[in-house]
């Protein structure tokens, strides 16, 4: 991570702490750090650092493409594993 | 406004915690003669409950005098029988205290009051009214924010999926690479409808009149890994089939199938299971409809940009034979595309320069055609004039190149693809990493060829001996880190065989 100031790791860690509650309460989303950002009220660029930061540690998945970067919770799709059987 | 979320409780309370309400003591207070401010709950049968009601005004205007009010029997007497009116009324209790009450009003429901006791006696009737019309505002106000809050509530999961499907259409749109595309669709899919599995079957129409329309599995994501990609479906069979032929979208508890419609229908998108086991939503078939009208556009572009890449090769492949018919090629030309292409892939090209090398090496020879047949075909060695005419082959050959738009990155490839690693090359004298690395590996697979296939002037030679040149000259003509790539494709492709055999 990124060194942080000591006022700016609290916020960094509020920011971070919005985000998961976010993406904890839309885990179907898929959005941009301005959609993030946009939706939980926080600055821009704080934000592309936190999300940075939740990718690092493994809460959010991000999906890089040349023109932009998305997040997303991490998919948990695992084969067989929680997909019920189907009745035979 | 009418709140139609919240109830007569929770409204109330919403007005009971506004700050205006505790504001709208300092304006009146001093004119209505300091009197007792209270709010209550609409009146029940309770009156331990109004008394309770009552008490909680404190918390408002933090008035001792609400800690020893005397009048909360008289005033649940008065409030009982004119609850229901929706106008404000003064009256007075046994004993001459002047009351003043306004209903708290929710629509057409009373759903408490704001009361001042103790007025003093000869308020204007004006003040009354003036007060009366101040709390209908901060009513009005907090119905409004109520309001707000309800719609926000609505609009927001939209306005959230919404946005996710914006962000997928950037994310599938961001490749013209097909299998890449409906790969990436398909666990997009999967993570937006928050589903255990998603499938993608495109449409395959054979040519020919008996051949069956089938539906092909293009992508599954979360299937259990014995179940096969590439699966064909008949049209009409099964749910995928029959969503395929009807176009109709099948919704049930645990699926969505739904067709990828754009003049006809181009395939099915199914997802299975709910993450959370809970039923698959119509909610849940708009987010997909409108995923499926993004991925329709995203396939289609995919296709088309497919077939012109094949048309692309198509027209290089056969300038190449028409090419390739000019000299004697004693080994098909696909061996060295192979080997050139393999290269790339040990070189970690990306599919752009991949796609950009080989285009090259089939058009590598372009600039024969510009050149007689008596200097190519020469078995003697060329004269200095000769020499300058091959010499300006690949300048000739990238001008050639240059006028397809589409083959504009192939020109540096042919240009430099005679400059040498150390500087001595032409027609730049280009040095090392300046010199694309598409020019570099074309370099190295010119010599292979040229020693290989022999030239008129100079006889063919053995693997072995390719492979000693070509080590030989790493680091003055060839780049060493090329040579060593090619060294693990000649040892690892089996292009000994390929070279009697064919590819």
């Amino acid at each position: 991570m990124a060194p942080e100031t000591k006022g700016g790791s609290a916020s960094r860690a509020r920011i971070r702490r919005k985000i998961m509650s976010f993406f904890t309460e839309n885990q179907g989303s898929i959005d941009t750090p301005r959609g993030v950002a946009t939706w939980i009220s926080e600055p821009l660029a704080a934000v592309r650092l936190a999300l940075e930061d939740l990718v690092r540690t493994g809460s959010l998945k991000a999906h890089r493409t040349s023109s932009t970067v998305a997040y997303s919770c991490p998919s948990d799709v695992r084969p067989s594993a929680r997909a019920p059987r189907r009745k035979k | 406004m009418k709140s139609s979320v919240l109830n007569d409780r929770d409204f109330f309370e919403c007005v009971r915690r506004n700050e205006s309400l505790r504001r709208l003591r300092d304006s009146f207070d001093t004119l209505a003669g300091n009197p007792v401010w209270w709010v209550s709950f609409k009146v029940t049968d309770n009156v331990h409950a109004f008394r309770v009601s009552l008490e909680s005004s404190y918390e408002i205007w933090s008035d001792p005098r609400l800690k020893k009010f005397r009048h909360a029997p008289q005033l649940y007497a008065v409030l009982r029988r004119h609850g229901k009116d929706p106008k404000p009324h003064l009256f007075r209790t046994p004993g001459g205290t002047l009351h003043y009450c306004v209903p708290i009003r929710s629509g057409e429901r009373t759903v408490g009051f704001l009361g001042l006791s103790d007025v003093r006696k000869g308020v204007s009737e004006s003040l009354l009214r003036l007060l009366a019309e101040n709390l209908g505002l901060v009513v009005e106000v907090c119905a409004k924010g109520e309001e707000l809050k309800r719609l926000s509530a609505t609009i927001r999961p939209r306005a959230i999926a919404l946005s996710t499907v914006h962000t997928v259409h950037r994310i599938i749109n961001s490749t013209l690479n097909l299998d890449e595309l409906i790969s990436r669709l398909a666990h997009l899919t999967a993570q937006v409808l928050r589903a255990n599995r998603c499938s993608i079957h495109l449409v395959e129409r054979p040519h020919g009149r008996r051949a069956r329309v089938t539906l092909v599995c293009k992508a599954l994501v979360g299937f259990p890994k014995h179940r096969q990609s590439n699966r064909r479906i008949p049209m009409g069979a099964g749910v995928e089939g029959l969503v395929a032929k009807t176009a109709r979208t099948v919704l049930r508890r645990k699926f969505i199938c739904l067709p990828l419609i754009d003049e006809d229908v181009m395939g099915v998108m199914t997802v299975l299971y709910k993450k959370d086991g809970r039923e698959f939503t119509h909610f849940d078939q708009e987010i997909l409809t409108t995923l499926a009208e993004e991925a329709v556009i995203a396939i289609k572009n995919a296709q088309l940009y497919e077939e012109q890449k094949r048309v692309t090769l198509g027209t290089i492949q056969s300038l190449a034979v028409i090419l390739g018919t000019r000299v004697n090629n004693v080994v098909a030309p696909e061996v060295f595309l192979r080997v050139a292409l393999k290269m790339a892939q040990e070189l970690h090209l990306s599919d752009e320069d991949t796609q950009a090398l080989h285009y090259a090496t089939l058009l590598k020879d372009t600039a024969r055609v510009g050149i007689p047949d008596e200097i190519l075909k020469k078995p003697t060695r060329l004269t200095g004039e000769e020499y300058q005419l091959l010499r300006d082959h690949p300048i000739k050959g990238a001008k050639i190149v240059q006028s397809f738009e589409s083959l504009k990155p192939v020109v540096p490839i042919i240009l430099y693809s005679r400059e040498k690693f150390d500087g001595t090359g032409y027609p730049e004298g280009l040095k090392g990493e300046g010199i694309p690395v598409g020019a570099r590996i074309l370099s190295v697979i010119n010599a292979f060829e040229a020693i290989i296939t022999g030239r008129p002037y100079r006889d063919r030679s053995s693997l072995e001996d390719a492979m000693t040149e070509i080590h030989k000259n790493s680091g003055t003509q060839f780049d060493p880190r090329v040579v060593e790539a090619f060294d693990r494709v000649i040892k690892r492709e089996g292009v000994e065989r390929l070279l009697r055999h064919g590819p």
